[in-house]
């Protein structure tokens, strides 16, 4: 799998797009760890940046678009090579999507700034956060080392990410239901909260992904699922 | 750094080698190519493709006036080698063909050694002074063919003992032991298997540094893996010729998008 | 429903029948080479038997003491050789005293056994080695060609009956001496290499001085045909414009080598003899006549084998920017060299063989009696070829002639035989490589 192509010039393309995608990944990773701390001392500075940021991510998704189009056109990958391809591609769009999510939430930072601080939430906040930036981690680290192991590890993280989730859930209906002023600053966290479970999500799809590229299927077990908020009310 | 790749790989301005204006051929009353224009660029592997007897191969002979050789053949238009008119009275095909090589669709080394295959070239044009210098020559020209290695220690072997790819890049070696300006190859690879094919286009994208390098062959992937640029031939005309990402990604002309999507023949 | 299947291991009519077709066919090819082999077979042992008669011939060994009085008498003598004769007589009734033969006959008689040629050979001797006076020499010398004829079973008695020469006594006086060890047959190396004879003395005939004849002749047609072949082999095929008029010369080259033999004859003997005054009988005019016949052989089978160099080495010496010359003579040349080489060895020995384009320029009828002394005379001496030396011999009265005749053959075919072995070994040489 190491192995060269005789032509030299494929793996210097293959090379480089990775190189896109690390570093899409990398400015992905900053905007999360950038914006978690810019809500967590309501930095209306920094989350500007966060948003602006977001422009060089898409920029860098359609130039991974383009330069795997010329790969397909060019070189008609098959195997291995096409799996790349493809993983790529998709890596790209849920890397887009998570800067998206990240993007949404430096938004609602500043609209936070305006409005106190609850500590328990800010500080669970954080640690999601820091739980989903470490699997993009794990999950670009799993692609370029072709490591189905650690991306597998990284499909288990996720209950914890929803766990967490769920714990938010329950607090902020309870401080909404303590103190009804509250109720706006505690939407705007939730959501906050609900965009990181779901870049949790993406990034569980994301490793997927990178152990269909490295064994050539894709992971068809259910993967363990810890998210019922959807449950939260039902009578019993 | 990745800005400095994509710069790399857009065609650099390059400039233009040989350069054809309204081209004609004819075989006898048959007008085999009609009106042809182009620019080959220096340093840039340019690939000719389309369906069979399209013309591309005979277009190709044009450039080193092999079509001379046949008594039916008549060529118009004007076809210059850095400025120069290749078919102006005063050349001599015989001197015009050291400086633009050829390589041929089946490997033909002359049945003698390996050491006598690349240095015929070089004996017939006095390219060289002493055994000594012809050594230097036969050994640079070897490994510019990515030969050397293997032949280095049997250059008195026979050259048709070798493998079907060591021939044909013998005889890649033989075509740049006269130091040409410019590379013609007529379906180099067609002869070849899966391997000894993508060695021979690595060699190719290797040459590519040096000459400049016409290709002309039926695959479109190998077009498409080798080339800078392509030109698409059908029925004798030119139909579009561009970049080669261009071409396979959005090519202009539908008749380009038809032949290589595989819609016609 | 079933479907009638037709099994695989049962043979259907038509199959049947082409098995049966081929058959016959393989039937009728062994059958031709049979028949070709019994023919060649017959041939073969024909010649054979009949001509290897030719290579012995039938001596007499007799001690002579050359005593320098006697010779001298001879010497001084005028008709030396009788004189010789004598010695060789009195040489041979000592002889046949000392192996206890009785015997009524004289001199003059038992000299009949012998060749006409006992005295000048004895002379011929005692001229080249005069140190040898004073000793005794045994000599070998040719017995007649009766006797000759008697040993080899040709000749038997009742043959003998109206011969001038020799009768029923001599030969009983010859089976005492083989008996004594006087009389035997032996390898006869003058055959060989020896000159032609008269009628009358078949047992001194060899084909040696023809062999020279033919030998220098066939020097003449190498050097001509091959060169003058392939140069006009080489233009046509790679130079010459494709118009009309080659195309006219290329049919009728093909023409000139289905011409009766005889015509290259007359045509020699009209240019190079009539117009040219060249030596009659020569070797160089026989040459040049057969080069003519031999001309278009080379020339096909030259074109032959340029057409047989694979067009891609022709391209790829051009692409490189070698010149038309350059191609033919450094790559497309030597590749055709083993068909070349063929074709020309093969018209060599068609030429060796022929007799009719000779007749004419007098090769023929003519009888060398001495071998050519140089080189110059070689080629300009009139002389005859091996064939034609065949001709006469078979032509001539005396069954002993006849036998050389067929040895004569046998020495032909050996030649033939010779060369075709040069053509195999050369082409294997220049084997092709590609």
């Amino acid at each position: 799998m190491n192995e060269q192509h005789i032509a030299s010039a494929y793996d210097r393309d293959l090379e480089e797009i990775q190189a896109l995608v690390t570093k899409m990944g990398g400015l992905v990773e900053e905007g999360i760890l950038k914006g978690s701390e810019a809500l967590q001392n309501r930095d209306v500075e920094m989350a500007e940046k966060v948003r602006a940021g977001d422009k060089a991510v898409d920029g860098l998704e359609m130039a991974i678009n383009e330069a795997c189009q010329r790969v397909i056109a060019l070189r008609a990958p098959v195997s291995s090579d096409l799996r790349t391809i493809l993983t790529v591609l998709r890596l790209a769009g849920s890397l887009e999507r998570l800067g998206d999510y990240a993007k949404n939430i430096a938004k609602r930072t500043v609209v936070l700034a305006e409005s106190g601080r609850l500590d328990e939430p800010n500080g669970a906040l954080r640690r999601m956060s820091r739980e989903v930036q470490e699997m993009l981690n794990d999950t670009l680290n799993a692609f370029v080392r072709r490591d189905a192991v650690l991306a597998e590890a990284v499909r288990q993280r996720d209950m914890e990410v929803d766990q967490m989730y769920n714990a938010l859930f329950r607090e902020l209906l309870t401080f909404m239901m303590e103190d009804p002023r509250k109720i706006t600053m505690c939407m705007h966290l939730h959501f906050v909260a609900k965009n990181t479970e779901r870049m949790g999500d993406l990034v569980t799809n994301m490793a997927e992904q990178v152990i269909y590229q490295v064994t050539g299927e894709m992971p068809d077990d259910v993967r363990p699922k810890a998210d019922d908020t959807a449950y939260v009310g039902k009578v019993e | 750094m990745f800005d400095q790749r994509i710069a790399e790989r857009k065609t650099a301005m390059a400039e233009t080698k040989i350069a054809a204006r309204n081209v004609q051929v004819f075989y006898g009353e048959t007008h085999a190519i009609k009106d042809v224009n182009v620019d080959i660029a220096d340093k840039t592997v340019t690939a000719f493709i389309g369906p069979s007897g399209c013309g591309k191969s005979t277009f190709l002979r044009c450039i080193n006036r092999m079509n001379d050789t046949i008594d039916i053949c008549r060529v118009e238009g004007d076809i210059h080698l850095d400025g120069e008119d290749i078919y102006d009275a005063r050349v001599d095909p015989v001197q015009l063909r050291a400086k633009v090589g050829m390589v041929f669709q089946k490997p033909n080394p002359f049945p003698k050694s390996i050491y006598d295959n690349v240095a015929y070239g070089p004996r017939i044009h006095g390219l060289s002074r002493s055994k000594a210098d012809l050594d230097e020559i036969v050994e640079k020209a070897l490994r510019r063919a990515a030969l050397w290695g293997e032949v280095k220690d049997r250059l008195q072997a026979p050259g048709t003992g070798l493998s079907g790819g060591q021939q044909q890049r013998l005889c890649i070696a033989r075509a740049v032991a006269t130091e040409p300006e410019v590379l013609l190859m007529d379906e180099p690879c067609s002869a070849l298997d899966p391997i000894a094919t993508a060695q021979v286009e690595e060699l190719i994208d290797e040459l590519r540094a040096r000459y400049s390098v016409v290709i002309v062959t039926h695959s479109m992937q190998q077009a498409a893996r080798v080339s800078q640029k392509t030109a698409f031939f059908h029925l004798g005309n030119l139909v579009e010729f561009d970049d080669t990402d261009k071409i396979f990604t959005n090519p202009e002309d539908p008749r380009t998008e038809s032949y290589i999507s595989g819609r016609i023949g | 429903m079933s479907e009638t299947r037709k099994s695989l291991f049962t043979e259907d009519a038509q199959t049947k029948a082409r098995n049966r077709a081929e058959r016959r066919f393989k039937g009728y090819g062994v059958a031709a080479i049979a028949a070709g082999l019994f023919f060649l077979l017959a041939l073969l042992t024909t010649i054979v038997s009949n001509g290897t008669r030719a290579f012995t011939q039938t001596f007499l060994t007799v001690d002579i003491a050359l005593e320098q009085t006697v010779i001298d008498e001879a010497e001084a003598s005028f008709v030396k050789t009788s004189k010789y004769k004598a010695i060789v007589g009195a040489a041979m009734e000592a002889a046949l005293e000392k192996a206890a033969i009785p015997t009524d006959m004289d001199q003059a008689a038992l000299l009949k056994i012998l060749s006409e040629s006992a005295g000048s050979n004895l002379r011929e001797f005692v001229l080249a080695n005069e140190n040898a006076i004073g000793e005794t020499v045994s000599f070998n010398f040719l017995t007649s060609s009766r006797v000759d004829g008697y040993m080899k079973g040709r000749v038997v008695r009742a043959d003998l009956e109206r011969d001038k020469n020799l009768d029923a006594a001599h030969l009983d006086l010859v089976d005492q001496m083989i008996d004594a060890g006087l009389v035997e047959r032996k390898f006869n190396w003058d055959f060989i290499l020896g000159a032609d004879a008269s009628e009358s003395r078949p047992e001194q005939a060899g084909i040696g001085v023809s062999m020279l004849g033919s030998f220098f002749m066939m020097l003449v047609v190498i050097g001509l045909s091959l060169p003058l072949g392939v140069a006009a082999s080489i233009y046509l095929e790679e130079f010459a414009p494709k118009n009309r008029l080659v195309d006219l010369i290329e049919v009728n080259i093909a023409n000139l080598a289905a011409v009766p033999s005889i015509v290259f004859g007359i045509l020699g003997l009209a240019v190079f003899i009539q117009f040219a005054h060249l030596p009659q009988s020569a070797p160089l005019v026989g040459g040049l006549v057969l080069t003519l016949m031999t001309l278009p052989t080379v020339i096909i089978s030259t074109r032959a084998s340029l057409k047989s160099v694979p067009p891609s080495i022709r391209d790829a010496a051009l692409g490189i920017g070698a010149s038309k010359i350059q191609t033919v003579f450094h790559q497309v040349l030597p590749l055709a060299m083993p068909g070349i080489l063929t074709g020309a060895i093969i018209g060599v020995a068609q030429a060796l063989g022929e007799t009719a384009p000779l007749l004419l320029i007098g090769m023929v009828g003519y009888i060398a009696t001495n071998p050519p002394d140089g080189i110059v005379s070689g080629f300009m001496d009139p002389n005859s070829a091996m064939p034609a030396q065949i001709y006469e011999w078979a032509k001539r009265a005396d069954p002993a002639y006849y036998e050389r005749a067929w040895g004569g053959i046998l020495i032909l075919l050996a030649f033939l035989l010779v060369v075709n072995l040069a053509a195999i070994i050369l082409r294997r040489r220049f084997e092709r490589r590609w």
